[in-house]
């Protein structure tokens, strides 16, 4: 042999041996855990989730839990103690938290919760599990475009699945890791579209047969009137300055719920709706916005739409057609 | 000192001419002398060794061209995916393109992708907090009584 054919060889054993390897290193990042379930094409439902779904109306769990939420760009961490019985929910806060004493009761049709501190009680429709409902569609068909399967690893001493859910791109929306023999979600992550955890809870302790009577899911009580989603845009707009704007009932949004927040340095009146397949964000502020701006950013799912209404912008936001925007753009009416 | 005194004298006719001078019986001593001393002739065990140790070296020298042939190319290899490595590698980006982080900010800063990250952020966090504290009321919550977020990450 040569040396100018030792040097072909070598040369070409090596190309074969390292470019794969470039390859490898590039993809290692985005490569998913080891599979267990169906392949991520199929619209079949993988039978962990179908677990999920079955089991949210049977399932029984008390313990507690680690819940982290993005708050004005930062997560912000508190614990909650967790009893639900199918589809109703109570929560408390441990002694020494700064939420102590509050109660959140959640029997499947409202919401309350009570802050001992002011004595206010809110009321507001149930919290329902969009997620879970966008998850199945008609025959058990998956909605979403992917869900991966991997072990999750070890969560309140009990060995989980972990479901991850795929937007369009290829993106991570959410993380559900479920414990197999029970389909209780013990840990759930949601990321948004930068691939930055929006919130999370996790389980650290759980116990699946708790004892509970029907007075744990009956609403509290306050010596004050009861506050309304309603009521509170009220109060919220008028300390803002703004027109308090709300949807004729009778459209298929309720109110669920509003908050006031600084957004590009402009103060901004957000309020929620429940809808008939996904929610509805409607924004109130004072301040010109860029309507082509608006539109080209919200891509195929997301439609917006912006009026002026009482001079003040009024912006819709949402996974519904750009007339019907436009149509319950129409239906604002004052408190 | 008298045959360096006839050389610088050589057509002096008085003086014995250079062959007389070699003829003369100190010069054959010395001769005798000379022819006299042992011959000094390698041995051919000495030389055998000698060709031992060249054909070694001269082995060793081909074993570790063969070797530099095998290994130089892959250096330049090694090189080539070291740089793919680095220009394919996750999270890469060229010296003209954006940073995620700065597009990021720089999406962030307008008033429309803030109103469209609010609307996603909080379905994905209600989603996941279920009928727990909302974002907004753990907000409302610290601001009532003073408490200072504790940032988790």
């Amino acid at each position: 042999m040569t040396s100018r054919t030792a040097q072909l060889v070598c040369g070409a054993f090596l190309m074969t041996v390292c470019l794969p390897g470039t390859v490898v290193a590039q993809r290692r990042q985005e490569r998913p855990p080891r599979r267990l379930g169906s392949p991520p094409s199929r619209p079949q439902m993988p039978e962990i989730l179908r677990r999920v779904v079955a089991a949210a109306a049977s399932l029984r769990i008390m313990g507690q839990r680690v819940v982290d939420q993005r708050v004005q760009g930062q997560l912000v961490r508190h614990e909650e103690n967790v009893l639900r019985v199918g589809n109703r929910t109570r929560i408390w806060f441990p002694a020494g938290s700064r939420f102590s004493g509050q109660i959140i009761v959640d029997n499947g049709n409202s919401r309350w919760r009570y802050n001992p501190r002011n004595q206010e009680l809110h009321q507001e429709p149930s919290q329902q599990d969009d997620t879970l409902a966008r998850l199945v569609g008609p025959n058990h068909n998956l909605l979403t475009p992917r869900v991966q399967l991997a072990e999750g690893g070890i969560i309140a001493g009990t060995s989980t699945t972990l479901a991850r859910i795929l937007n369009g791109k290829g993106q991570t929306v959410q993380e559900l890791y479920i414990d197999p023999s029970t389909g209780a979600v013990l840990k759930r992550v949601g990321y948004n579209g930068s691939g930055e955890v929006v919130a999370n809870y996790e389980f650290t302790t759980v116990d699946y047969n708790p004892a509970f009577n029907a007075a744990d899911f009956e609403p509290p009580r306050s010596p004050k009137p009861t506050q309304t989603p309603e009521s509170s845009v009220k109060r919220l707009a008028v300390a803002s300055d703004l027109p308090a704007l709300v949807l004729k009932s009778g459209q298929g949004f309720r109110l669920f719920n509003a908050n006031v927040n600084k957004r590009a340095g402009v103060q901004v009146l957000h309020e929620v709706y429940l809808g008939p397949t996904a929610r509805l964000s409607v924004f109130i502020f004072r301040a010109q916005i860029d309507i082509a701006r608006l539109t080209d950013r919200g891509g195929k799912q997301i439609q917006a739409y912006s009026t002026q209404i009482g001079g003040a912008t009024v912006v819709l936001v949402g996974p519904y057609p750009q007339d019907q925007l436009q149509r319950l753009a129409g239906m604002l009416t004052s408190l | 000192m008298d045959w360096m005194h006839n050389n610088q004298k050589p057509n002096d006719a008085t003086k014995p001419s250079i062959d007389e001078l070699l003829a003369s019986e100190s010069q054959k001593l010395v001769m005798r002398t000379v022819k006299a001393l042992p011959e000094d002739v390698p041995s051919m065990a000495w030389r055998g060794s000698l060709n031992a140790k060249l054909a070694a070296e001269a082995a060793r020298r081909r074993s570790r061209r063969r070797l530099w042939l095998v290994v130089s190319p892959s250096f330049g290899l090694a090189a080539a995916a070291a740089i793919c490595f680095a220009v394919l590698m996750p999270g890469h980006r060229t010296a003209g393109s954006v940073p995620p982080k700065q597009t990021m900010s720089a999406q962030s800063s307008s008033l429309e992708d803030q109103l469209f990250a609010s609307h996603s952020d909080s379905v994905t966090s209600q989603d996941v907090v279920g009928s727990g504290l909302s974002t907004a009321e753990v907000q409302q919550s610290n601001e009532d009584s003073g408490a200072e977020d504790t940032p988790s990450s």
